[in-house]
């Protein structure tokens, strides 16, 4: 079972990139999926406001994959804006 | 508002260089890919001048196009703003250089500096002279010669800007056809991820800035597109959203063609679809100040844009400066 912000950042990932949902998983990198870095910041942008956070851009760009960007909006929403999750 | 006269684009005109610089070029310039530029950009090809060829000449032939198609002469035209990063030259002004070279002998004018946005803020300059009554015939140019401050062997950079230019010309409006509100900012804070660093009073030319390359733009290309992402669709909301609209009112968005990818999701925000914008960065790429009257252009030659049609322009640029205006076309 999914936690709920790992579901809402998998439904974002699907409605950003325009792919079903079933096509993203926890282990899911933004290569396998087809997301660039454009598309990246696209995601980040969604997440930002979906969370009302701010991901400072050094560590945006740093995110490669699922896991990664959870654990960067986890650390986010306790009040960690350096965490990069690796 | 209880404006009196309001104001309205009466006659519209654009002007490319002929000589194309396709991607199959620049794969010789520099280590990219027509895929690399159509995915990431959307540009298929750029026109760029012939060496003697400036901003200034593009925005008289423009302008020209503009008062013919209007069956106006020069002489009746009462002010120049003309937005440009690209001037002729530092001073006088480009907006004298066309003055000049026009024959717009009763005209005056000066130029705006605000990259992207330069067009739309030079249209509110424009309308604002016509809404007070201070002018009747208002010609408003967006022009730049990108290419002239660009190092072709910047693969970040290269790939991206065009030179090209558009001019409309602002006059009474007799009914609501006509110009409606604008909406923009600036954040200035953005100034570092996207300039020219040199030429200026602060560096000026020097053997260094040369050696140093500082008379190129210098672009943080991930900083833009974020800002441009969230301020295009932002700023086009609110301008809708104060005027009584919605997405679904629009009958064309015209956005500053920077990036294909800037646009789409901008759009996507704004739930227009694609029958609904303007895109034609694949046949210019980014002319800076020109992309706007472009675009405008190539909906009209495309029959996309007809008397009364709710338009809704948007802009993001360096500063950063962000404009929007929304209007319904006149004739
Ligand atoms: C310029 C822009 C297209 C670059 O896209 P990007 O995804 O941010 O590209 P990056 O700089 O992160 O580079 C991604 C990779 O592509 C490479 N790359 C950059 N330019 C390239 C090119 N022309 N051809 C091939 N590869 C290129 C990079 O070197 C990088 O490689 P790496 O991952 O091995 O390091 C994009 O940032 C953009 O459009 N920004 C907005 C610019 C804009 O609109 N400016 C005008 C505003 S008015």
């Amino acid at each position: 079972m999914v936690d709920e912000i790992t579901g809402k950042v998998m439904h974002l990932i699907a409605a950003v990139k325009k792919i079903p949902e079933e096509n993203v998983t926890t282990e899911s990198t933004f290569e396998q999926l087809g997301l660039d870095s454009l598309d990246a910041i696209n995601l980040i942008y969604e997440i930002e406001g979906e969370f009302n956070i701010s991901v400072p851009d050094d560590v945006a760009r740093s995110i490669k994959d699922v896991q990664q960007l959870v654990a960067v909006l986890k650390a986010n929403l306790t009040g960690d804006t350096t965490y990069t999750g690796t | 508002m209880a404006n009196l006269v309001r104001a309205k684009i009466s006659a519209l005109g654009t002007y490319v260089p002929p000589r194309l610089l396709t991607n199959a070029d620049l794969e010789k310039m520099v280590e990219t890919s027509n895929e690399w530029i159509l995915e990431r950009t959307g540009i298929r090809q750029r026109h760029i001048v012939d060496k003697g060829v400036a901003t200034s000449h593009l925005a008289v032939e423009a302008s020209k196009k503009a008062l013919a198609e209007r069956g106006i002469s020069a002489t009746d035209v009462e002010a120049i703003f003309l937005g440009t990063v690209t001037p002729d030259m530092m001073f006088p002004a480009t907006a004298c250089l066309v003055q000049d070279k026009l024959g717009a002998k009763g005209a005056w004018g000066f130029d705006i500096s605000a990259a992207c946005s330069g067009f739309v803020y030079a249209l509110q300059t424009g309308a604002k002279f016509v809404e007070s009554g201070a002018h009747k015939k208002v010609l408003v140019i967006g022009a730049d010669v990108m290419s002239s401050i660009i190092d072709y062997t910047d693969r970040a950079t290269c790939v991206i800007f065009g030179d090209g230019a558009g001019a409309v010309l602002i006059e009474p409006a007799d009914n609501g056809n006509c110009l409606i509100d604008f909406i923009h900012e600036v954040d200035g804070s953005g100034g570092c991820s996207l300039n020219m660093p040199a030429g200026g009073s602060l560096n000026p030319a020097s053997h260094e800035t040369l050696d140093k390359k500082m008379h190129y733009v210098h672009q943080d290309g991930q900083a833009v597109f974020k800002y441009a992402v969230r301020k295009m669709a932002e700023v086009s909301e609110k301008v809708l959203q104060r005027n009584g609209f919605t997405g679904k009112d629009v009958n064309l968005f015209v956005p500053h063609q920077a990036n294909k990818r800037i646009i789409m999701s901008s759009a996507d925000r704004l739930g227009l679809k694609e029958d609904r914008i303007i895109i034609n960065i694949d046949e210019y790429g980014n002319t800076t100040a020109g992309t706007i009257p472009l675009a405008l252009d190539s909906a009209r030659q495309q029959g996309r844009l007809k008397k009364g049609d709710l338009v809704l322009i948007a802009s993001v640029g360096a500063g950063f400066t962000v404009g929007a205006a929304l209007l319904r076309w006149a004739y």
